[in-house]
């Protein structure tokens, strides 16, 4: 068994012609358009991969496709007998998909709620711009990192690649000044107030990023999106989104070469960011935040990091 | 004589019932039932002055009246001339607990801290488990006003001042099986905290609070865990908004609040500490649940620096 290529990763947004422009114009990357039913869907190839970008209400997409990532499509020539070699359950049987090839999709209860499809490749030549080399990895709010590992390690052979343990500590101090008392300093005992187990898997030229948020004495805060943010505030994300829809693909980020000039230029194109500078994220590196408004309700972020 | 001296402290319940056990009983504090207008109300001696516990609907309290720490009376053998040779405004001239003479001061005129001056009332006191006063806590928002009142006017020596800040430091670490550790810390964020005047009234003083910084929103929850000083803010800051600046908790000293916090839960009372944390002046501190007396009251207790202080108690 090859470890499988990404052959494209589903994105349903509001608009796919403004979002298409956006990557077009914003990112310097080249679109190219699919037939797929009686609908028209763009793709934007980055890295070896692609982006195909859905109205919500496309048929090929089945019934309450929300906002956000909707599936992943792994590239095979025969794409039938990829999903019965895996051994997982399909739905539905082979169907016309992008530029009528045959896709097949995978039952999503056995893939850790995450949307996978087998594909006739979409043959698209490998894309970058100065702005994005390609995705770095593709977000999961997942809530068994094991159970995901066994399913996209084991069964659709993707390779481990790393797994880290991400921690917010908080220490407080009281101080009491005195004039004529004693100085006193007193340091309440350390708490653990957000934790998250992140584990990568690759997939093509990305990786799934499983995040599994293991807080279990503090509440999930709200969320907010007009500060920079925080393990503790990744964690209750993650949180929140596995309450209100379950598991499954959160939000995809691209490798830049420099966080803080693509934000910039993000920003001077008139998006919306939450970050304006990176800060530390997994895999050592700098990352920074889209607004999630930016491509119609899809949470994009940008990643600096040597590879090793 | 420096200044003036706390004479009582009138203490407003809504179960009086059980403030009398709990200081009579639990702290031991020698009793007497003063006659006030053909009823009594009972004193409890404790150091070099007393606290007097009435309803709080009782009508020798002046409105507003709601539970909690009413007003203090300052010795003064003339009253109403006391008040003239300070220039202060006299609300109210009568008779009260033992037929004393005492004026009420306009309240606007000491910065919301209700205050009266009586003819000294003379009750016994014991020595026990609370051997005195240590201060009356007043929540405040101009501590220099309070100054200008208690002090440059009336003549009372200040006896500190304090800076109390609570401080949030945040370290997030990733740790990769692959890329290697990293650790950053964020910058220390202040969460609240008090500025402190403590201004002597006899054998106790009066304990200034004014929140640090007013911008800083107070906690929602108080009382449920043991205290802190960003929840000491949240007090204050509340309490102020709600009823202005006053008088808002009596704290009583103890030689040993690690043994008294305890025995008073042993005997049943809600306590909010159970041994004591750090408190002003080097002292450790523990409050009572104010749910004991009907809610309202405020009451904790307060171990003096002595040798140290909380420097000598290690905390884990």
């Amino acid at each position: 068994m090859t470890a499988p290529d990404l052959a494209y990763v589903a994105l349903v947004v509001d608009e796919p012609e403004a979002s298409a422009a956006i990557f077009e114009k914003d990112f310097g990357l080249l679109r190219q358009n699919f037939t797929c039913g009686s609908l028209t869907v763009p793709a934007i190839a980055v890295g070896r991969s692609a982006l195909a970008l859905f109205q919500p209400d496309d048929p090929f997409l089945g019934p309450d496709a929300k906002k956000g990532v909707h599936h992943i499509a792994i590239a095979a020539a025969d794409p039938k007998a990829a999903a019965e070699d895996s051994g997982v359950a399909t739905v539905n049987g082979p169907a016309s998909g992008l530029g009528g090839r045959t896709s097949i999709e995978l039952a999503r209860d056995a893939t850790c709620g995450i949307g996978v499809r087998y594909t006739e490749s979409l043959g698209l030549a490998p894309a970058s711009s100065g702005l994005v080399e390609r995705i770095d990895h593709l977000g999961v709010a997942s809530a068994d990192n094991q159970a995901a590992r066994e399913v996209f390690i084991d069964k659709l052979g993707c390779v481990y690649e790393s797994q880290q343990t991400d921690s917010e500590v908080e220490t407080i101090s009281e101080n009491f000044t005195s004039d004529t008392y004693n100085y006193i300093y007193h340091t309440r005992p350390s708490q653990l107030i957000g934790s998250m187990r992140v584990t990568f898997i690759t997939v093509g030229d990305t990786e799934f990023e499983f995040i599994q948020d293991l807080t279990t004495n503090v509440q999930a805060d709200e969320a907010r999106h007009d500060a920079a943010g925080t393990t503790r505030g990744d964690r209750s994300a993650i949180a929140r989104y596995i309450a209100a829809r379950g598991q499954g693909l959160h939000h995809i980020a691209f490798k830049t070469p420099d966080v803080k000039e693509s934000l910039a230029k993000i920003k001077a194109a008139g998006n919306r960011t939450i970050d304006t500078v990176g800060r530390p994220g997994s895999r050592r590196a700098l990352i920074g935040f889209m607004h999630p408004t930016m491509i119609g309700g899809v949470l994009m972020h940008f990643v600096q990091r040597e590879e090793i | 004589m420096a200044g003036y001296a706390l004479n009582y402290l009138a203490l407003a319940a809504r179960d009086v019932e059980a403030a009398c056990r709990f200081l009579g009983d639990s702290l031991e504090l020698q009793r007497r039932d003063v006659p006030l207008e053909g009823r009594t109300i009972p004193f409890f001696g404790v150091g070099e002055s007393a606290v007097a516990i009435f309803d709080f609907d009782d009508p020798y309290l002046e409105e507003p009246r709601f539970p909690g720490v009413h007003h203090m009376a300052l010795g003064a053998t003339d009253p109403a001339g006391t008040a003239d040779k300070h220039g202060l405004t006299v609300t109210e001239e009568g008779i009260g607990p033992d037929g004393k003479r005492f004026v009420t001061i306009e309240p606007k005129e000491t910065v919301g801290i209700r205050t009266r001056f009586i003819e000294p009332l003379d009750i016994p006191s014991a020595d026990g488990p609370a051997h005195k006063i240590d201060h009356l806590g007043i929540a405040t928002d101009d501590n220099d006003a309070t100054v200008r009142v208690f002090t440059d006017n009336l003549g009372c020596p200040i006896d500190s001042t304090q800076t109390d800040v609570e401080i949030r430091n945040v370290t997030e670490s990733f740790i990769s099986d692959k890329y290697g550790a990293i650790y950053h810390s964020r910058p220390p964020e202040i969460l609240g905290g008090l500025r402190d005047v403590f201004i002597t009234i006899g054998d106790c003083e009066l304990e200034m609070l004014m929140d640090y910084d007013p911008t800083m929103k107070p906690k929602d929850q108080l009382g449920e865990e043991k205290g802190n000083t960003k929840g000491d803010q949240s007090a204050i800051a509340k309490f102020v908004a709600r009823r202005g600046p006053g008088l808002a908790h009596v704290s009583f000293a103890t030689r040993d609040i690690d043994a008294l916090l305890p025995k008073l839960a042993d005997d049943g009372w809600r306590m909010i500490d159970l041994e004591g944390r750090p408190g002003g002046r080097g002292s450790l501190i523990g409050f009572v649940h104010p749910s004991n007396f009907g809610g309202g009251l405020l009451i904790h207790f307060t171990e003096p620096q002595v040798d140290g202080g909380f420097a000598a108690k290690s905390f884990g």
